[in-house]
Protein backbone atom coordinates (compact mmCIF):
# COMPACT_ATOMS: atom_id res chain seq x y z
CA UNK A 1 0.00 0.00 0.00
CA UNK A 2 1.10 3.63 -0.90
CA UNK A 3 1.97 5.26 1.89
CA UNK A 4 0.78 8.72 0.24
CA UNK A 5 -2.42 7.02 0.40
CA UNK A 6 -3.23 6.41 3.87
CA UNK A 7 -1.89 9.76 4.47
CA UNK A 8 -4.45 11.73 2.35
CA UNK A 9 -6.93 9.47 3.61
CA UNK A 10 -6.08 9.81 7.32
CA UNK A 11 -6.34 13.84 6.74
CA UNK A 12 -9.36 13.73 5.24
CA UNK A 13 -10.94 11.23 8.02
CA UNK A 14 -9.79 14.04 10.50
CA UNK A 15 -10.84 17.09 8.53
CA UNK A 16 -14.44 14.82 8.53
CA UNK A 17 -14.37 14.42 12.10
CA UNK A 18 -13.00 18.11 12.74
CA UNK A 19 -16.32 19.74 10.74
CA UNK A 20 -18.32 17.24 12.77
CA UNK A 21 -17.18 18.78 15.83
CA UNK A 22 -17.24 22.53 14.18
CA UNK A 23 -20.85 21.80 13.36
CA UNK A 24 -21.66 20.23 16.51
CA UNK A 25 -20.69 23.18 17.99
CA UNK A 26 -22.96 25.05 15.71
CA UNK A 27 -25.76 22.99 16.67
CA UNK A 28 -25.49 23.55 20.24
CA UNK A 29 -25.57 26.94 19.81
CA UNK A 30 -28.41 27.61 17.87
CA UNK A 31 -30.50 24.78 20.19
CA UNK A 32 -29.11 26.84 23.39
CA UNK A 33 -30.45 30.26 21.43
CA UNK A 34 -33.99 28.54 20.89
CA UNK A 35 -34.08 27.32 24.23
CA UNK A 36 -33.24 30.11 25.51
CA UNK A 37 -35.90 31.97 23.93
CA UNK A 38 -38.59 28.83 24.86
CA UNK A 39 -37.77 28.66 28.40
CA UNK A 40 -35.92 26.20 30.34
CA UNK A 41 -38.74 24.67 30.81
CA UNK A 42 -39.57 23.89 27.09
CA UNK A 43 -36.69 22.24 26.03
CA UNK A 44 -38.32 19.41 25.01
CA UNK A 45 -39.51 20.87 21.98
CA UNK A 46 -35.94 21.27 20.66
CA UNK A 47 -34.40 18.81 22.09
CA UNK A 48 -36.46 15.80 20.50
CA UNK A 49 -35.94 12.25 20.32
CA UNK A 50 -35.53 12.99 16.71
CA UNK A 51 -33.19 15.31 17.33
CA UNK A 52 -30.84 13.21 19.07
CA UNK A 53 -30.90 9.93 16.64
CA UNK A 54 -29.92 11.88 13.43
CA UNK A 55 -27.02 13.38 15.43
CA UNK A 56 -26.35 10.17 16.74
CA UNK A 57 -26.72 8.55 13.27
CA UNK A 58 -24.80 11.62 11.90
CA UNK A 59 -21.58 10.34 13.94
CA UNK A 60 -22.07 7.04 13.10
CA UNK A 61 -22.26 7.72 9.40
CA UNK A 62 -18.87 9.16 9.79
CA UNK A 63 -17.04 6.28 11.82
CA UNK A 64 -18.65 4.20 9.09
CA UNK A 65 -17.53 5.81 5.88
CA UNK A 66 -13.98 5.73 7.33
CA UNK A 67 -13.62 2.07 8.13
CA UNK A 68 -16.00 1.80 5.14
CA UNK A 69 -13.63 3.02 2.20
CA UNK A 70 -10.52 1.89 4.57
CA UNK A 71 -11.43 -1.54 4.46
CA UNK A 72 -12.64 -1.65 0.46
CA UNK A 73 -9.47 -0.39 -0.07
CA UNK A 74 -7.32 -2.67 2.46
CA UNK A 75 -9.46 -6.10 1.13
CA UNK A 76 -10.46 -5.28 -2.63
CA UNK A 77 -6.51 -3.28 -4.08
CA UNK B 1 -24.33 37.80 33.16
CA UNK B 2 -26.09 34.62 34.56
CA UNK B 3 -28.61 36.87 36.65
CA UNK B 4 -29.45 38.96 33.53
CA UNK B 5 -30.63 36.23 31.65
CA UNK B 6 -32.72 34.25 34.41
CA UNK B 7 -34.22 37.96 34.59
CA UNK B 8 -34.70 37.46 30.63
CA UNK B 9 -36.32 33.83 31.25
CA UNK B 10 -38.81 35.15 33.74
CA UNK B 11 -40.31 37.86 31.44
CA UNK B 12 -39.93 35.87 28.28
CA UNK B 13 -41.72 32.96 29.65
CA UNK B 14 -43.85 31.16 27.09
CA UNK B 15 -46.38 28.45 27.31
CA UNK B 16 -46.06 26.18 24.27
CA UNK B 17 -48.67 24.41 22.90
CA UNK B 18 -47.77 23.03 20.07
CA UNK B 19 -44.56 22.49 18.17
CA UNK B 20 -44.04 20.94 14.54
CA UNK B 21 -41.44 21.40 11.86
CA UNK B 22 -42.15 21.97 8.14
CA UNK B 23 -43.25 19.04 6.14
CA UNK B 24 -41.52 15.75 5.65
CA UNK B 25 -41.71 15.80 1.83
CA UNK B 26 -38.59 19.35 2.42
CA UNK B 27 -36.69 16.30 3.03
CA UNK B 28 -37.22 13.64 -0.20
CA UNK B 29 -35.08 16.04 -2.27
CA UNK B 30 -31.94 15.79 0.00
CA UNK B 31 -32.71 12.02 0.95
CA UNK B 32 -32.63 11.35 -3.18
CA UNK B 33 -29.32 13.70 -3.84
CA UNK B 34 -28.04 11.38 -0.57
CA UNK B 35 -28.17 8.48 -2.77
CA UNK B 36 -26.70 9.63 -5.31
CA UNK B 37 -23.87 10.53 -3.78
CA UNK B 38 -24.01 6.99 -2.44
CA UNK B 39 -24.21 5.89 -6.23
CA UNK B 40 -21.84 8.44 -7.30
CA UNK B 41 -18.94 6.41 -4.26
CA UNK B 42 -19.48 2.84 -5.32
CA UNK B 43 -19.57 3.77 -9.05
CA UNK B 44 -15.95 5.60 -8.51
CA UNK B 45 -14.47 2.84 -6.84
CA UNK B 46 -15.59 0.15 -9.10
CA UNK B 47 -13.92 2.50 -11.58
CA UNK B 48 -10.72 2.54 -9.60
CA UNK B 49 -10.64 -1.22 -9.32
CA UNK B 50 -10.55 -1.21 -13.29
CA UNK B 51 -8.16 1.32 -13.42
CA UNK B 52 -6.28 -1.10 -11.06
CA UNK B 53 -3.95 -2.89 -14.28
CA UNK B 54 -3.40 0.70 -15.44
CA UNK B 55 -1.79 2.43 -12.25
CA UNK B 56 -1.79 2.01 -8.92
CA UNK B 57 -1.90 5.60 -8.45
CA UNK B 58 -4.69 7.06 -10.37
CA UNK B 59 -6.89 4.15 -8.83
CA UNK B 60 -6.08 5.70 -5.42
CA UNK B 61 -6.64 8.79 -6.50
CA UNK B 62 -10.28 8.08 -7.36
CA UNK B 63 -10.87 6.08 -4.25
CA UNK B 64 -9.83 9.29 -2.26
CA UNK B 65 -11.87 11.54 -4.47
CA UNK B 66 -14.74 9.09 -3.95
CA UNK B 67 -14.24 9.06 -0.47
CA UNK B 68 -14.19 12.90 -0.25
CA UNK B 69 -17.05 13.28 -2.14
CA UNK B 70 -19.19 10.78 0.11
CA UNK B 71 -18.29 12.92 3.29
CA UNK B 72 -19.58 16.13 1.61
CA UNK B 73 -22.73 14.47 0.63
CA UNK B 74 -22.91 12.88 3.89
CA UNK B 75 -22.40 15.60 5.75
CA UNK B 76 -24.70 17.87 3.70
CA UNK B 77 -27.52 15.36 4.04
CA UNK B 78 -27.55 15.51 7.77
CA UNK B 79 -27.20 19.50 8.02
CA UNK B 80 -29.94 18.93 6.20
CA UNK B 81 -31.75 16.58 8.86
CA UNK B 82 -31.06 18.51 11.54
CA UNK B 83 -31.31 22.14 10.34
CA UNK B 84 -35.03 20.82 9.80
CA UNK B 85 -34.74 19.16 12.93
CA UNK B 86 -34.36 22.80 14.62
CA UNK B 87 -36.36 25.04 12.36
CA UNK B 88 -39.04 24.75 14.43
CA UNK B 89 -42.54 25.78 14.33
CA UNK B 90 -43.91 26.87 18.07
CA UNK B 91 -47.58 28.03 18.88
CA UNK B 92 -47.72 29.42 22.46
CA UNK B 93 -51.01 31.29 24.51
CA UNK B 94 -49.53 34.83 22.06
CA UNK B 95 -47.27 33.87 19.53
CA UNK B 96 -46.41 31.89 16.22
CA UNK B 97 -42.89 31.53 16.53
CA UNK B 98 -40.86 30.05 13.75
CA UNK B 99 -37.38 28.92 14.32
CA UNK B 100 -35.44 29.15 10.55
CA UNK B 101 -32.18 28.04 11.15
CA UNK B 102 -29.60 27.29 9.10
CA UNK B 103 -26.02 26.19 10.77
CA UNK B 104 -23.31 28.94 10.07
CA UNK B 105 -25.99 30.77 7.43
CA UNK B 106 -29.22 31.52 8.35
CA UNK B 107 -30.76 31.72 12.49
CA UNK B 108 -34.13 33.59 11.83
CA UNK B 109 -36.46 33.67 14.87
CA UNK B 110 -39.99 35.35 13.42
CA UNK B 111 -42.15 36.29 16.47
CA UNK B 112 -45.90 36.87 14.98
CA UNK B 113 -48.41 37.79 17.62
CA UNK B 114 -51.82 35.76 17.59
CA UNK B 115 -53.61 38.37 19.23
CA UNK B 116 -52.65 41.27 16.41
CA UNK B 117 -53.06 38.82 13.44
CA UNK B 118 -55.84 40.34 11.36
CA UNK B 119 -55.97 38.08 8.16
CA UNK B 120 -54.85 34.61 7.45
CA UNK B 121 -54.92 32.41 4.59
CA UNK B 122 -53.59 28.62 3.17
CA UNK B 123 -52.55 28.60 -0.41
CA UNK B 124 -51.93 24.77 -1.08
CA UNK B 125 -51.11 24.23 -4.94
CA UNK B 126 -50.15 21.69 -7.05
CA UNK B 127 -51.21 18.01 -6.53
CA UNK B 128 -48.76 16.35 -3.99
CA UNK B 129 -49.26 19.73 -1.63
CA UNK B 130 -53.59 18.87 -1.68
CA UNK B 131 -52.79 14.88 -1.20
CA UNK B 132 -50.28 15.22 1.23
CA UNK B 133 -52.19 18.06 2.84
CA UNK B 134 -49.46 20.87 3.42
CA UNK B 135 -49.13 24.28 1.98
CA UNK B 136 -47.90 27.84 2.61
CA UNK B 137 -50.58 30.37 5.02
CA UNK B 138 -50.30 33.69 4.31
CA UNK B 139 -50.55 35.86 7.77
CA UNK B 140 -51.46 39.61 7.50
CA UNK B 141 -50.43 41.85 10.30
CA UNK B 142 -51.46 45.74 10.68
CA UNK B 143 -48.11 46.53 11.27
CA UNK B 144 -46.37 44.82 7.43
CA UNK B 145 -46.91 45.53 4.70
CA UNK B 146 -46.71 42.80 3.36
CA UNK B 147 -48.38 39.18 4.58
CA UNK B 148 -45.82 36.87 6.47
CA UNK B 149 -45.34 33.38 4.67
CA UNK B 150 -45.04 30.16 6.33
CA UNK B 151 -44.01 28.08 3.78
CA UNK B 152 -44.67 24.58 3.80
CA UNK B 153 -47.07 23.93 6.80
CA UNK B 154 -48.39 20.27 7.36
CA UNK B 155 -51.80 20.35 7.98
CA UNK B 156 -52.53 24.61 7.16
CA UNK B 157 -56.38 23.71 7.97
CA UNK B 158 -54.98 23.17 11.78
CA UNK B 159 -52.43 25.32 11.80
CA UNK B 160 -55.19 28.56 11.13
CA UNK B 161 -58.03 27.08 12.97
CA UNK B 162 -55.64 26.72 15.86
CA UNK B 163 -54.22 29.96 15.24
CA UNK B 164 -58.04 32.23 15.13
CA UNK B 165 -59.16 29.99 17.59
CA UNK B 166 -56.70 31.35 20.10
CA UNK B 167 -57.06 34.70 18.66
CA UNK B 168 -60.73 34.88 19.51
CA UNK B 169 -59.98 33.41 22.69
CA UNK B 170 -62.53 30.35 22.07
CA UNK B 171 -60.20 27.68 22.23
CA UNK B 172 -62.46 24.64 22.96
CA UNK B 173 -60.67 22.55 24.96
CA UNK B 174 -61.59 18.81 24.56
CA UNK B 175 -62.63 19.12 20.45
CA UNK B 176 -59.07 20.78 19.97
CA UNK B 177 -56.87 18.42 22.38
CA UNK B 178 -58.22 15.99 20.82
CA UNK B 179 -57.91 17.24 16.81
CA UNK B 180 -54.38 18.36 17.74
CA UNK B 181 -53.48 14.93 19.14
CA UNK B 182 -54.92 12.86 16.41
CA UNK B 183 -53.02 15.61 13.84
CA UNK B 184 -49.71 16.67 15.46
CA UNK B 185 -49.10 13.35 17.70
CA UNK B 186 -47.07 13.33 20.51
CA UNK B 187 -45.28 16.62 19.67
CA UNK B 188 -48.02 18.03 21.30
CA UNK B 189 -46.20 19.40 24.60
CA UNK B 190 -48.96 20.57 27.04
CA UNK B 191 -52.23 19.86 27.74
CA UNK B 192 -54.58 23.17 26.12
CA UNK B 193 -56.52 22.82 29.59
CA UNK B 194 -54.12 25.54 30.84
CA UNK B 195 -55.10 27.80 28.26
Amino acid sequence: MPSWFWITFAVICVLSAGALIVFYREIMHVCKGEVQILGDENASVIYTKRFKFFLAFYVFMVVFLMFLTGGFYWYFL
Amino acid sequence: MKTKFTILREKNHHEVLVSFQDHWVVLLRPFFEYGLGWFIYFFLFLSAYIFLDVSTMVSGIIILFSTLLLFLFNHRFFTTLIDWEISTWVITKDLVINFESRLYTRNDVIFISIHEVHEIEKKVRGFWSNFLDYGDVHVNVPAAPYPIVCSDIPHPDIFINLVEALRDNRLQEDIDIQALTKVYGNRLQFLLSRV
